[in-house]
């Protein structure tokens, strides 16, 4: 039988086409579903359900001893479902012969918060900071600073190769800034520090090679090496090691504005292309800041879109193109397009257009200069607040999360901030105790919106849990007396 | 009388020897002519009955089974040539020789046709290894000077006479022994039945000197130094002639000589395979023995044995000379002129690309590791079961490492070379290959574009520059595999099916087909059980072409033909098929270490074989070119294998597509394996384009060939040409793109770092620039991890080993540290010794192609606080150091009611073995051995102690006094008996493939 040549001579190319056009139209739909990149599960901060390996938490930019700048208190709320060993070493400071570190163990028992000041663990004054192991994972550890005013923001939960923090100042006569390096590894590290103002990019000699030894923590104090600066953006590389940078940031209400207060944050450990603030307000004698800075070599461009609550006007978006290696710094408080559209409380998303990445943070100042005084002497403003806070944005929306929620004493107005970053989506969120699963109250959530709960509402609370139907960003900001502190809730990991 | 003349010379002289047989003065001769069927025997005066039809020219043994079935009685029988011109007295002085000497065999005084005063042979001698001692020199006068001498050990069976009742004690001659040497063969057991031989002297024959055949000289020379001696002369001459071979290889290899190379071993192969018919001639002559042996030993000549190695030497620059002659010859015609062209294009290529590699020394990248210290712990990997990859495996022993063990250890002076050689030996393999393939195309020029097409396929080039052992094997056995699975499937020319067989292809029955088929598909499983699927995908691709060829007869006999050969193939490697079906299946093991991922290869990529560094962007479509022209030209079996051809390579294609794609959701090896059944379907379209333009267009159109078809032809020869770019650049640095440099020197500080104790290393890095074997360390991306002792990679790293739950902690602990879960791994590590993670970015130092571990994971181990990284290391790794390690093997005090603290403990024990460890161990203490096994077993002053497991990852025993310590891997029965099926399955092929030989080769 002969074989007949036409089958093939159609088959075969026919083959080889078939499966050139269906490798592009699978290509195409791989090239899509890649962009999403998976971060490192914890260079944010994130609590690892319990029974789950060892979490180690990473506390740092506090002091020890009665006269510290900001003495600091390691809080640790177990909401794992039995009870938990944490094994805390404390690390002393690098400016005198370094101490050992100091090994200790403490009980968390389930449902409980424990908390310890490091003056407990380290006597001597001096910038000190601490890895808490808990064997089993599961719980949400925190640290307070106490000086000028008070702050509470979550632990790191991991070291890194770099570190950017936009936002601080050494604006004279009352800013000081203070950038706190923190080595737990049995090896010295070696970082360069590189630095944004509005006066452009700077290096200090002090900066480049800066040896963090081995187990200790460094201080560098920035308000001596560059001065004046209204706002100053660090970035952190590493040259061999890991490390990890907070930044304590104080006003003692001697300049002409009358900021006073602490604020205190760990660094972000990667730059991303979107971040979620869940929370900015607008209101008399209130400065929000929103810093962005771009730690890369390209330009970028930037996106700041605003969602406001109900009833206010559209607001278009702010767009900045920002150099590599600077920094860009909106004052949404004296923004006119907020002011024009009525805005008073709005969440904002920051999204890097062209896809290079940055870093922004909220710098908030209460400014007791700029109330006005008909309304202190018409009674409208009993008294006017100070305090200082700040913090990154989030990369981590999530459908979990922990909030410690007890509020500083004479707490008035402290306040927790659900906001949904979905488009389409309607999120429920439970406010729940992590402990005995005891419902608090609940939130509906609109696609691109924020609900606002006031924590003086919720007397006995402490530690609790957001739980969504939809991923989240969770904010909380604590009014006390003398301070303001603002913070993110931390993402409860799967 | 009967005489019985065997031609040899097709026949030419048969009449000329005929009519001096007539012209005998011996009256009464009975004259039959015993040659094979195709043999032209018209001549004048032959009644055609009286020719005897045997399967091999001038084969004696052959000629004597023909006498004996035509039963033709006589009480003598010359034997002779066609090629002879016997004196009209010869065989009646050579009767009158053998009554005055009374000896059965007698032969005669052989002079030169052309020069009759030049002796050729008088007798000849035997020496005590087989050898023959010529009593002539070359171009001796004939002064009769040797007329006087008429005892002989051996006579000349150019012309001889016999007695028949030896010829009926003897058996006849040695049916394996054809031609050469078959006189030293028959006369030395003639002597051991105690029959004697003379030489007629004043009967003269005119015959030149036989062509010399060293090949099966040498191998009919062991069959009758093994076939002949007693059992304790045996003793004493088979170590000898070992040791002569050796020396003989490795003056062949010294001194360039392949052929002869291929001489040595293939006697002794060829020997091997014919034992059991040794076996039964060695009985046959133990119950005809009439003098003792040690006796015969006597008679025969001493001879300095290294005689034998010039013996040789000259020997085979005589026949190179003919074969000179043979080849000037073959260079008349123009196509063996085309096939000799490439043959010296090929070799001068081979040599330019690989020049630095053959002058130098070969990188140790990716697969092509150096040598382990003690080549002997690869045969014990195996005989143990053994595996030291990660934190040790059971049961496996990967056949490979006893061939690697074997090999290095009989070669070890010159391991190093041989290790080059097993690795560039790859391409030169797959090009004869392919040239066997093609044989039966019968067009040369067709055979040419099959060997080209197939070496113009970048695949083999991109292979050797990473390393790619296993691909270079695949490529290298591919065309050895689809030969004989072609020769299965009977399709014309290599068969009946569809046209006419070419008379190149023997007829081998379906078992005989498999056994071999199954023998390469085991060699080729040494480097890869994954070879596998690639000969499913050949069958697969040869069904479909040949459904389409509508030839579809011979294809049940390939799948029972390829399920034989699987059987064989399992056969081989049994152990280790076991180790593999009976955990959870670990496709790891067959597939590599690959994860299921989509490598961003495009099926465009494949298609223009662009996976590596040699790849061409379009060059390679080329090959596609050249295939054309046999779907639009070809007619009968060149279209049939033309449809074949593209359908293998469209199954190939179809392979590399998907794997690459990670739609088969197991790990697969590299793009470049999956590509050989492609670059092979091209190959075969090619060629089967070339032999359908000679013989559809060319020959069909003898006057003129129409323009259109004379430019697609010409359009396909240049697009083959054009193919062939990558290779040519390839070869251009002289060392086929692998790197200059390799790890060695980056990791060689862990030679240095074993003063505090054994240790382990963790190993992790993308698979292909890992310098051995792992497992996947998670289901996406291309991470893989493996462990060592304490040491950089070796080959004995190069085998898969399938997965157990100890190795699987390792990967447990990485993923505690990438998720965040422990920022102390180390802790978690020094309970398995892991003293050192080297994570692995390129396969050489100082080369831009680095693929980075994720940074993710860096950082991840970058922040274990009881780890810290290594400064100062090359680029190519980054390296942690456990600072919380424990050694593998530490002995510490036992503290009543209180946990082992390893950290206390000191290394005891050093290593006596494969697997063993001995020495001296003190009282009142714990022995702690990171190994998870219950195999293992202390023993103290010889009492094997208690063993108690350390969380299932290693083991520890109490020892309460000062005791001599011995640990060691016990190996299990059922591996053992696994072993012994294996050797059994081994003997079982060999005995079956040299019975078929054998029948074969007497034409049963």
């Amino acid at each position: 039988m002969t074989p007949s040549r036409w089958p093939l001579l159609l088959l075969i190319p026919a083959a080889f086409i078939a499966g050139l056009a269906l490798d592009e139209r699978e290509r195409d739909d791989v090239d899509a579903s890649a962009e999403s990149v998976e971060a490192d599960p914890i260079q944010t901060p994130v609590v690892l359900p319990g029974g789950t390996g060892t979490q180690v938490w990473y506390c740092s930019g506090m002091t020890s001893g009665v006269e510290g700048a900001a003495q600091g208190a390691i809080i640790l709320s177990n909401v794992a479902d039995s009870d938990r060993t944490a094994v805390i070493t404390a690390y002393s400071s690098s400016d005198t012969p370094a101490d050992a570190p100091v090994v200790s163990q403490i009980e968390i028992p389930v449902g409980s918060r424990v908390d310890f000041t490091m003056t407990q663990l380290i006597d001597r004054p001096g910038f000190t900071a601490a890895t808490i192991e808990i064997e089993g994972a599961g719980v949400l550890v925190e640290r307070s600073m106490v000086g000028l005013g008070l702050d509470r923001q979550p632990c790191a939960t991991s070291t890194s190769t770099s570190w950017v923090d936009p936002a601080g100042s050494t604006l004279s006569p009352d800013g000081r800034e203070v950038l706190v390096l923190f080595n737990p590894f049995a090896a010295d590290a070696v970082v360069d520090l590189r630095f944004a103002t509005e006066f452009g990019e700077r290096i200090t000699t002090e900066g480049e090679g800066l040896v963090v030894r081995a187990q200790s923590v460094t201080r560098f104090e920035l308000t001596e090496r560059i001065t004046e600066a209204e706002i100053v953006s660090t970035s952190l590389t590493v040259r061999s090691g890991q490390v990890v940078l907070d930044r304590l940031q104080t006003f003692d209400g001697t300049g002409d504005l009358g900021r006073e207060g602490l604020s205190s944050g760990t660094a972000a450990a990667q730059p991303s292309d979107i971040w979620y603030f869940p929370h900015f307000r607008l209101d008399e004698g209130r400065q929000e800041l929103l810093v962005i800075h771009n730690p890369s070599t390209e330009r970028a461009e930037v996106d700041i879109e605003i969602y406001a609550q109900a009833g206010a006007g559209v607001v278009i978006p702010f767009e900045r193109s920002i150099l590599g290696g600077q920094r860009e710094v909106i004052d949404l408080s004296q923004a006119p397009r907020l002011q024009e559209a009525g805005v008073t409380d709005f969440s904002a998303i920051v999204v890097a257009a062209n896809g290079v990445e940055v870093v922004p943070a909220r710098f908030l100042s209460m400014l007791p200069a700029l109330v006005d005084a008909t309304e202190l002497e018409s009674g409208d403003i009993v008294e006017p607040s100070i305090g200082l806070g700040s913090h990154i944005g989030s990369i981590n929306p999530a459908p979990r999360h922990l909030v410690d929620i007890r509020k500083p004493t004479g707490s008035d107005g402290s306040q927790l901030i659900v906001f949904n970053p979905s488009v389409d989506s309607i999120v429920t969120a439970e406010l729940v105790l992590p402990a005995s699963d005891a419902r608090l109250t609940s939130l509906e959530v609109a696609p691109r919106g924020f609900a606002i709960l006031l924590l003086d509402d919720l007397e006995d609370a402490s530690t609790i849990e957001v739980q969504a139907s939809g991923d989240v960003v969770v904010g909380r900001e604590l009014a006390g007396l003398t301070s303001r502190s603002v913070a993110l809730g931390v993402p409860l990991a799967e | 009388m009967l005489v019985v003349v065997a031609p040899t010379s097709g026949g030419a002289d048969l009449a000329g020897v005929l009519g001096d047989l007539a012209g005998q003065d011996h009256q009464n001769l009975i004259i039959r002519v015993a040659a094979p069927a195709d043999l032209d025997t018209a001549v004048d005066g032959l009644d055609p009955e009286h020719v005897l039809p045997i399967r091999r020219a001038g084969c004696y043994a052959d000629a004597f089974d023909a006498v004996v079935a035509s039963k033709t009685l006589a009480s003598s029988v010359v034997f002779c040539r066609d090629d002879v011109e016997p004196a009209p007295d010869a065989i009646s002085a050579m009767l009158a020789c053998g009554e005055k000497h009374d000896a059965a065999i007698v032969g005669c005084k052989v002079v030169e046709r052309t020069r009759p005063d030049r002796l050729v042979s008088v007798g000849l001698g035997i020496d005590k290894l087989g050898g023959t001692m010529h009593r002539v020199d070359i171009d001796e006068l004939d002064q009769g000077q040797h007329d006087s001498v008429s005892d002989a050990l051996a006579a000349d069976f150019s012309f001889f006479l016999v007695d028949a009742e030896l010829l009926a004690s003897l058996d006849g001659f040695d049916r394996h022994i054809d031609r050469v040497g078959d006189d030293v063969d028959f006369c030395w057991r003639a002597h051991a039945v105690g029959a004697k031989i003379a030489v007629a002297a004043d009967a003269a024959v005119l015959h030149d000197p036989p062509r010399l055949d060293t090949r099966r000289r040498m191998r009919h020379q062991l069959r009758s130094v093994f076939g002949t001696y007693g059992v304790a002369n045996l003793l004493l001459a088979v170590p000898l002639l070992l040791v002569l071979s050796l020396a003989e290889l490795a003056g062949a290899i010294l001194t360039a000589r392949p052929r002869r190379l291929r001489n040595i071993v293939g006697a002794w192969t060829w020997n091997i395979a014919r034992l059991p018919s040794l076996f039964e001639r060695r009985a046959r002559i133990h119950r005809a023995r009439a003098v003792a042996d040690v006796r015969l030993r006597y008679k025969l000549l001493d001879r300095d044995p290294a005689w034998r190695l010039f013996d040789y030497t000259r020997h085979d620059a005589d026949e190179e000379r003919n074969r000179g002659q043979e080849f000037v010859d073959a260079l008349r015609s123009a196509s063996t002129r085309a096939g000799v062209a490439m043959w010296l294009v090929l070799l001068v290529a081979f040599v330019f690309g690989s020049r630095l590699i053959l002058t130098g020394d070969l990188p140790a990248v990716g697969q092509f590791q150096p040598l382990p210290d003690q080549p002997g712990h690869l045969i014990a990997q195996w005989w143990t079961g053994y595996s030291k990859a990660g934190l040790g495996v059971e049961s496996v022993g990967p056949t490979g490492a006893l061939g690697a063990g074997l090999l290095f250890t009989v070669l070890s002076p010159i391991a190093e070379a041989t290790r080059v050689a097993l690795f560039v030996s790859m391409m030169p393999l797959a090009a004869i290959g392919a040239w066997k393939l093609s044989r039966p195309l019968g067009r040369t020029h067709a055979r040419v574009a099959l060997v080209i097409a197939y070496l113009a396929a970048p695949i083999s080039y991109d292979a050797f520059a990473g390393g790619d052992w296993a691909a270079l094997a695949v490529y290298a056995g591919a065309p050895w595999m689809l030969w004989r699975m072609v020769r299965l499937l009977r399709a014309a020319p290599y068969g009946y099916v569809g046209g006419t067989k070419h008379p190149s292809v023997p007829n081998q029955p379906l078992l005989y087909q498999s056994l071999i088929l199954g023998v390469v598909i085991g060699l080729v499983a040494v480097a890869t059980p994954f070879v596998v699927f690639v000969v499913l995908a050949l069958v697969c691709g040869l069904a479909v072409g040949s459904f389409f060829a509508l030839q579809m007869r011979g294809i049940p006999r390939v799948l029972i033909g390829v399920a034989i050969a699987g059987g064989v193939a399992v056969l081989i490697h049994l152990p280790w098929v076991v180790a593999l079906l009976e955990r959870p299946l670990d496709w790891n093991a067959v597939g590599g270490s690959t994860p299921a991922t989509d490598s961003g290869v495009s099926f465009a990529d494949l298609l223009q074989f662009d996976t590596g560094p040699a790849g061409l962007r379009y060059v390679s479509l080329g090959l596609f070119v050249a295939g054309i022209p046999g779907l639009i030209f070809g007619r009968g079996w060149r279209l049939a294998w033309a449809s074949r051809g593209w359908f293998i390579a469209v199954t190939g294609f179809a392979m590399a597509w998907v794997a690459e794609r990670g739609w088969f959701e197991a790990s697969m090896p590299n793009a470049e394996l999956l590509l050989v059944p492609a670059a092979l379907g091209l190959a075969v379209a090619a060629a089967a384009s070339v032999a359908a333009y000679e013989i559809d267009v060319v020959d069909a159109h003898p006057r003129k060939v129409p323009a259109r078809k004379a430019v697609v032809g010409l359009i396909g020869i240049a697009a083959l040409a054009v193919a062939t770019l990558p290779g040519v650049a390839a070869a251009f640095d002289g060392r086929w793109n692998i790197p200059k440099n390799d790890l060695e020197t980056a990791v060689g500080f862990v030679a240095l770092d074993q003063s505090d104790g054994p240790f382990r290393i963790l190993w992790i890095g993308d698979d292909s620039v890992m310098p051995l074997r792992g497992w996947p360390l998670d289901d996406e991306g291309s991470l893989t991890f493996a462990a060592t002792d304490g040491r950089a990679p070796t080959l004995a790293d190069q085998w898969l080993v399938p997965e157990n739950d100890e190795a699987g902690t390792l990967r447990e602990i990485v993923e505690l540290a990438s998720s965040g879960r422990s920022a102390r791994i180390g802790s978690d590590l020094a309970a398995v010794g892991v003293k050192y993670i080297i994570l692995v970015e390129a396969n050489a130092t100082f080369v831009s192609d680095r693929i980075d571990v994720p940074e993710s994971l860096v950082r991840a181990l970058g922040r274990q606080l009881d780890l810290r990284v290594v400064d100062g290391t090359n680029s190519a790794i980054t390296v942690f150091e456990n600072q919380v390690w424990v050694p593998t093997r530490v002995l510490t005090p036992s503290v009543e009611g209180e946990a082992t603290d390893l950290t206390l403990g000191r290394t005891q024990l050093q290593p006596s073995g494969y697997a063993e460890f001995s020495g001296r161990l003190q009282g009142d203490s714990t022995f702690f051995l990171s190994a998870a096994s219950d195999r293992w077993t202390l023993e103290l002053d010889g009492e094997v102690q208690e063993r108690s497991s350390v969380d299932g990852l290693a083991s520890q025993w109490q020892v309460a006094q000062d005791s001599d310590a011995v640990v060691r891997y016990e190996t299990p029965g059922r591996y053992r008996a696994l072993t012994l099926i294996q050797l059994a399955g081994w003997v079982v092929i060999i005995i079956s493939i040299a019975g078929w030989r054998s029948r074969m080769e007497r034409g049963v």
